[in-house]
């Protein structure tokens, strides 16, 4: 998982704070558990924790373990999926009993729930995404690569399509059965981005060549791009309404600055926000489609902020 | 028709030209033979990174003149693991300059190279610098061979000073995932032109 380390827009008119919520250890990833009002958390140490929103008070949480590496939280709140470095995913229920361990052979990345929590995608190291059904525990499909994995991945609002970024430079997109549907293979750099639009029928993109492009879902053609920053892209999300998105970028070559954008895409202007030194560590859409970016600070705290609509 | 070596085996010893000092069937000798045929252990993988960029250009100078950093040739061949020769693979190389920044924009110490026939494959740069976000000097390679699996690893220095001269003793201070990519250095030339010289071997699996 490439979205890492930056900060946030304390200053910013368009982003408040709703919570912030005092956690035992610095928060590595959180996922919004869909519209059910609760957001899950990774910490340091491997234990989880889940809190409602916008209070904060905590719901449960899950002791340390060795070697958890990715979370995500069912969008009916009832489900965690939490992936190991030694090639299993443990799911568990929300209190963190477990229920079933999927063997998916390589240490795992990133995970995501499909809408309806009927697919789980697992991106796994040097390897492409699979597809599982949790609820049988077993593999649907295993997706292709020229080589090596996929460095983000995204679902449809519908669920009715996966997107993958991949690291041999392809965007590709898959049906619900690991079907290819569409490929964007014009690329030279590796996309580490993916979004779904809120309608579902286009994909936002960014990666190494700085640029935000948004690709029709249908067959993977340019939309429109908008204007190149200077710095690679390693995270963007669709906002709510349709008309806007964020875009997270750093200086990869040096490591030393963050910047994140919040673009109009309609008239591709945007607006830098400002920075306070926090860590971006999570986005989702939450009860009433409200956009929200969580941050966690480096004295234990996660924060909540949100978007207008 | 093409023989089995179990049947070449089979009709060897029913001849005498081949004699077991125990008593074993040839099914049991050609699966030892077979299993000592492996050779050459597969190169250990290696993480992709976030810089590769496809369509580098097919020059194996890498370096240019003026330059700054130290020269480095590397050279190597690529086998798969029974030690046969792959001839002409395509490997695809990477790296930052001397100073550690990978050039994104264009194609600086970038190539896309083509093994010859005796699989063998050379090119010159310079002595990767330190990447900010890794611990040692490295340069990545991608190989890809009809038949064959595609092999993405990573080439790192025996002189990388976080091994502190001794790289198998201090080989986990580095981000290294195996012993066996650390090459030994080899400095070459009289010191008013030097460089360094490392090679690499490469032994890729079959489909």
């Amino acid at each position: 998982m490439l979205l890492v380390a930056v900060a946030i827009c304390s200053n910013a008119q368009d982003v408040r704070k709703l919570v912030t919520i005092a956690t035992p250890l610095r928060i590595r990833s959180a996922s919004v558990c869909g519209s059910s009002g609760l957001v899950a958390g990774r910490a340091r140490d491997g234990s989880v924790y889940v809190w409602r929103l916008p209070s904060g008070e905590l719901a449960s949480n899950r002791s340390a373990e060795d070697g958890v590496t990715s979370l995500a939280c069912s969008p009916d709140g009832k489900w965690l999926a939490i992936g190991k470095g030694d090639g299993s995913v443990i799911l568990a229920d929300i209190s963190g009993k477990p229920a079933k361990t999927l063997a998916v052979g390589r240490r795992v990345s990133d995970l995501a729930f499909s809408p309806d929590g009927s697919l789980l995608a697992v991106s796994v190291d040097e390897a492409p995404v699979q597809l599982w059904d949790p609820a049988q525990g077993t593999r649907v499909a295993v997706l292709k690569t020229d080589f090596s994995g996929s460095t983000s991945m995204d679902f449809s609002p519908d669920g009715a399509w996966l997107a993958t970024a991949d690291a041999d430079t392809a965007v590709r997109i898959y049906d619900r059965n690991g079907k290819l549907k569409a490929t964007y293979s014009d690329l030279l750099l590796e996309p580490f981005a993916i979004s779904f639009m809120p309608d579902g029928k286009d994909v936002v993109i960014g990666g190494v060549d700085c640029i935000v492009t948004i690709l029709d879902a249908a067959d993977a053609h340019v939309v429109r791009q908008l204007p190149k920053q200077s710095d690679p892209i390693f995270g963007v999300a669709a906002l709510p309404d349709g008309m806007g998105l964020v875009s997270v970028h750093i200086d990869a070559a040096r490591l030393e600055k963050f910047t994140t954008f919040m673009w109009d895409i309609r008239t591709g202007g945007r607006r830098e926000l400002s920075i306070d030194s926090a860590h971006i560590v999570g986005y989702g859409t939450t009860a009433g489609r409200k956009a929200v970016l969580f941050t966690a600070d480096s004295d234990s705290t996660l924060t909540a902020w949100i978007f207008p609509n | 028709m093409l023989i089995s070596r179990r049947d070449v085996l089979a009709k060897c010893m029913a001849l005498g030209v081949v004699t077991s000092t125990a008593n074993l069937l040839p099914s049991t000798l050609a699966e030892a033979w077979d299993h000592n045929e492996i050779i050459r252990q597969l190169t250990p993988p290696d993480q992709l990174g976030p810089f590769y960029k496809r369509r580098a250009p097919g020059s194996n100078a890498l370096r240019e003149a003026g330059d700054p950093g130290m020269p480095l040739v590397v050279t190597g061949q690529v086998f798969d693991t029974r030690g046969s020769v792959i001839p002409e693979a395509t490997i695809e190389i990477w790296q930052t300059d001397h100073l550690g920044l990978y050039d994104v924009d264009g194609y600086r110490y970038r190539a896309r190279l083509a093994a010859n026939a005796e699989g063998k494959y050379d090119f010159s740069s310079v002595m990767p610098g330190h990447y900010p976000a890794r611990v040692c000097q490295h340069i990545h390679y991608l190989v890809t061979a009809r038949g064959h699996k595609p092999l993405i690893t990573q080439l790192y220095f025996a002189t990388d000073p976080v091994f502190d001269g001794d790289p198998d003793r201090n080989f986990k201070h580095g981000d290294s995932p195996s012993r066996e990519l650390i090459r030994p250095v080899t400095l070459v030339g009289d010191p008013k032109d030097i460089h360094a010289a490392v090679q690499f071997e490469l032994v890729m699996g079959v489909l």
